[in-house]
């Protein structure tokens, strides 16, 4: 299982969010959570612990926007969106990431004849 | 970051979010727990393992808070009203530690604005650090400031290289007359530039124009701010007026902003040409008619002090080689520079800071108590914290909250101890007036309370900050039921924090001690005058109308029968030196006949006083030898004189002085001793000077005199009608001062009486709340060993075992802080030399009277505790557990 304390996981999540709004709209907490561990084929379990904390956080910087809606099964539910400025956000997140996983990669591959 | 508005959306919508955030977490469960079941859960496991798998939902919740950056006030109102309502159900502790801190606070406040008045404050000069007091000095004639001549002041105004200008000062008192009653005014008379080398700017009118103080202008007058506002109701009228002061009309051209008094309080200003003793055509042209007490100079703006230091002393030493015959080699003429602010609080300046030091250690001895406060207080609330943190709190979150409440607790005593300040300030500005020019400044300003502010934040950081945290085994054990809750760390800093105030303690006390003795010291000085039953009326001539022999020494003769007809007066005498007044020392130089100097050796030198026949009487002042003076002793009879004995011996060691000749006009004519008279003080702190009295009635004339009268009854309930006597001799000529001469010999010590009364009134605050802190924590000791306790009784140890058991850990305490701060204030009493009296630093009797009183009182302090110790029943004890 990740380690869902670390830095990088905290950053992570919140990159993972914004995409995941980013490509279906509007979603509650626990849709999120559920399309991120779909998406990741299970592999990515969301704590909800740190879920909730990420999406007031990111709503606190507006990167994202709530609004209160009905769910899928007729309840109450906060919905939350990506804004412009979220949008911006994203893509400088994915870029970086994109830079730092090939970094890592690079630094990887080259470990590769030595451990064999 | 975190938008603004965001924040205050948040702030504003506190109880929705708060709705919300519940609303929310309820939703995911709810769609968790449904999920849950579609798995094939029971709809009550399903629920749980929502749960579990959400973990905790309050600290999601708390962690949801912190994202919303309001976090920080909203923690802040939620302590503060923690903390407020903490305090109410505490309200011993509340009052106890707010009031030792307003104690600690407002002495800091009070001293803090003395010395921002008086030395810290900018002086209301335009920038005064390149303002400069030009002194000359004769150490060889034992004259440590000789002022400056006419002639000598014009020479170094015109041949010095390094000021921008140079202004001279002095002080006369003139009668202005036009107002319903005479008025005497003390007056400054200063070159036309003064006031432009100050930067002073005059409130109404213009300053002195260039031109005004050369001989022959018209005189001129600028008002004092004060003198105006007593005497004109701050009447803008006043501009234009003119007064009648030495026969000659003086028109009034401005009013000035309130100045420092200084050099003294000046009432009017007045340019030289005004000044009939200045004017006079010998006073212009005589080198050693030395009648500028003050040079004030302003640099040039690229001259450094050193350097106008040195091109002031080149001048002087030319002026030396060019007038060998004004500067005498053994007078060793200098002329030095000092800074104005410096020449301003002269010897105030080491009081001062002694008292600001002592303050500050009232204060830290006060944070020490408070914290030891809070320390107990928190072993006891070991238990809310760990409940605390169990619900969630983080620790920085405990600890937070527990800085808030000292924080408060520090502002609250900050708010009392500026009041406390506010009172006593009133007091300090009327004592301390008379002997700091600038006493008027001491206000309680924004410096001041910012000053405040400082102090109570630092003082609840200082006794907030080594509060140990419980870490979480003890939250843990804390829980427990019966637990103590106690660390070894805490019992260790309390230790450490009862040393640290008895160490800080030992030098305050000495430093009281060591003032109290000097005071003592003084007041057991024999003047060598009776002073308990003489009054002393002071009047100055108004010269212009008394300006011959005759017409003084006729009001003089009238003052002293009318004064000597009251009921209740049994002698009356007349001196031109008020007794034990020893401000205004002015010493003559003189020559003994059959005796001849080297060329470079000190002349012999003497305070020359003129008194009536009965002045020695009077004041009792014994004769020793020969005879004291007769109303014979006239102009017209031989020239005679009577010496104390300091000048005898000095210059007779043999004992036959009298019959002896002396000159005091180089040998014109030459007067004989007729008599020795005992020493008397002209100041209570230094010994008896050499003194050379001569009669009334063949001097010429007193100007300023002092009508003295020995009573039968208490001299103050003559004051009035001796006043009025003198005024019915002449209803023009105002009476300066009525006063005993024990209130002249009071006044004399009143500064050091200040400093003595708020260094005791520290030091006992500092014992007080020293003792209160030993107390304290040997009573929570031994309430924490009460089951030691019962279990060693329980063992057979006596009630003395236990009495001494707990006397010797306190005395321990006691032991290792007098040693610390008898080594410490050892080191620092050297520092109080200056303002000791007969007393050395390292006075061994202080230091043994200060650790036995501490020993005492510490003692004391243990012995409560301690016998609340031995009354502890060895049952209830086992059972208490």
């Amino acid at each position: 299982m990740p380690d869902y304390k670390s830095e990088l996981f905290q950053g992570t999540l919140d990159l993972l969010i914004l995409r995941v709004l980013a490509a279906s709209g509007a979603m509650h907490g626990w849709g999120i959570a559920q399309r991120i561990q779909v998406l990741s084929r299970d592999v990515l379990v969301v704590n909800q612990g740190s879920l909730y904390p990420a999406l007031h956080r990111l709503e606190a910087q507006d990167f994202i926007a709530a609004e209160w809606g009905v769910s899928e099964n007729n309840r109450q539910a906060k919905f939350y969106q990506l804004t412009r400025k979220g949008q911006r956000q994203l893509a400088d997140e994915t870029a970086y990431w994109d830079r730092f996983t090939s970094a890592v990669g690079l630094v990887l591959q080259n470990r590769a004849p030595a451990s064999s | 970051m975190i938008s603004p508005g965001h924040l205050l959306r948040r702030l504003f919508r506190r109880a929705r979010a708060e709705n919300e955030l519940t609303r929310e977490m309820e939703h995911h469960l709810a769609m968790e727990t449904e999920a849950r079941i579609r798995e094939g859960l029971p709809p009550g496991e399903a629920r749980l393992a929502a749960l579990r798998a959400f973990g905790g939902v309050t600290q999601a919740q708390e962690a949801c808070r912190d994202a919303w950056g309001v976090r920080f006030m909203d923690n802040l109102r939620q302590d503060l009203a923690y903390s407020w309502r903490g305090l109410r159900h505490n309200p011993g502790f509340a009052c106890v530690v707010i009031l030792t801190l307003a104690l600690g606070i407002g002495a800091n406040t009070a001293i803090f604005s003395v010395v921002q008045g008086v030395l810290l404050r900018p002086l209301a000069y335009r920038d005064p650090n390149r303002v400069v007091m030009v002194t000359q000095a004769a150490p060889g004639s034992g004259q440590a400031s000789l002022g400056f001549s006419v002639p000598e002041f014009m020479d170094h105004r015109q041949r010095n290289r390094a000021f921008a200008a140079m202004s001279e000062f002095h002080s006369m008192w003139f009668i202005l007359l036009g107002r319903p009653e005479p008025v005497r005014v003390q007056t400054g008379v200063v070159s036309d530039n003064f006031f432009d080398l100050l930067g002073v700017k005059p409130l109404l009118g213009r300053a002195f124009l260039p031109g005004e103080d050369q001989i022959g202008a018209a005189p001129v007058l600028l008002l004092s701010y004060e003198f105006w506002q007593a005497e004109f109701g701050g009447d803008p009228g006043v501009v234009g007026r003119v007064f009648e002061m030495n026969n000659k009309p003086h028109t009034v051209v401005g009013v000035l902003p309130p100045l420092p008094a200084f050099p003294n309080a000046s009432q009017v200003y007045m340019p030289a040409s005004a000044c009939p003793f200045r004017a006079a055509p010998n006073t212009l042209t005589n080198r050693t008619g030395r009648i500028v007490s003050h040079v004030f100079a302003r640099l040039k703006d690229d001259v450094t002090m050193t350097q106008a230091g040195e091109d002031s002393r080149r001048i002087g030493v030319e002026l030396c080689g060019e007038f060998p015959e004004s500067y005498p080699v053994s007078d060793r003429h200098t002329v030095t520079l000092e800074p104005v602010a410096q020449a301003f609080t002269g010897d105030a300046r080491t009081p001062l800071f002694v008292l600001l030091a002592t303050s500050g250690f009232v204060l830290l001895i006060a944070c020490a108590n408070v914290a030891n406060l809070s320390l107990a207080r928190l072993v006891r609330r070991d238990r809310e914290l760990a409940v605390r943190a169990a619900m969630g709190a983080g620790r920085g979150r405990i600890l937070r909250q527990l800085l808030t409440e000292n924080l408060l607790l520090a502002l609250i005593g900050g708010t009392g101890g500026l009041a406390l300040a506010a009172i006593s300030v009133r007091l300090l500005v009327v004592y301390a007036g008379r002997f700091l020019p600038r006493a008027g400044e001491i206000a309680i300003n924004a410096p001041v309370l910012l000053f405040a502010l400082v102090i109570s934040v630092l003082t609840g950081l200082v006794f907030g900050s080594k509060v140990p945290l419980p870490d979480g085994d003890a939250l843990a054990n804390a829980l427990k039921d019966g637990s103590r809750g106690t660390g070894a760390g805490r019992t260790r800093l309390r230790a450490a924090l009862v040393i640290g105030q008895v160490a800080i303690s030992v030098p305050l006390l000495v430093g009281a001690g060591l003032s109290l003795r000097s005071l003592q010291n003084l007041h057991a000085v024999d003047p060598g005058l009776e002073t308990n039953r003489v009054l002393a009326a002071n009047v100055s001539l108004n010269w212009s109308r008394y300006n011959d022999f005759p017409t003084r020494f006729g009001y003089w003769d009238r003052a002293m029968h009318e004064a000597g007809k009251l009921a209740g007066v049994e002698s009356v005498a007349l001196t031109g030196k008020e007794p034990l007044n020893g401000l205004v020392n002015f010493t003559i130089p003189f020559q003994i006949e059959g005796r001849s100097l080297a060329p470079d050796a000190v002349g012999p030198r003497a305070t020359a006083i003129v008194v009536s026949e009965d002045y020695f009487k009077v004041i009792g002042q014994p004769l020793l030898r020969g005879r004291a003076f007769l109303s014979t002793d006239t102009a017209q009879a031989p020239p005679v004189i009577v010496v104390n004995q300091t000048l005898a011996q000095r210059h007779w060691p043999a004992g036959d002085a009298v019959g002896q000749h002396v000159s005091t006009d180089n040998g014109k004519t030459w007067r004989t001793i007729i008599g020795v008279v005992a020493d008397t003080r002209q100041q209570l702190d230094q010994a008896p000077v050499d003194e050379m009295y001569s009669p009334l009635r063949s001097s010429g004339g007193v100007l300023v005199g002092s009508v003295l009268v020995r009573t039968s009854q208490p001299p103050e309930l003559l004051a009035r009608q001796l006043r009025a006597a003198l005024l019915a001799v002449d209803p023009q000529q105002p009476v300066t001062s009525v006063e005993s001469l024990l209130e002249v010999r009071d006044q004399t010590i009143a500064p050091r009486r200040l400093t003595t009364t708020l260094l005791g009134l520290f030091a006992l605050l500092a014992l007080g709340i020293t003792s209160a802190g030993i107390g304290g924590v040997l009573a929570f000791s031994v309430s924490q060993r009460t089951q030691e306790i019962g279990i060693r009784m329980a063992l057979g140890a006596s009630r003395g075992a236990v009495l001494a058991m707990v006397l010797r850990q306190g005395l321990l305490l006691v032991g290792v802080g007098l040693v610390l701060g008898t080594l410490g204030a050892w080191s620092l009493s050297h520092l109080m030399g200056s303002v000791l009296y007969g007393v050395p630093p390292n006075d061994v009797l202080t230091f043994v009277a200060v650790v036995m009183t501490l020993l005492i009182v510490a003692a004391g302090a243990c012995l409560v505790p301690a016998r609340r110790a031995t009354t502890v029943s060895p049952v209830t004890a086992l059972r208490s557990s």
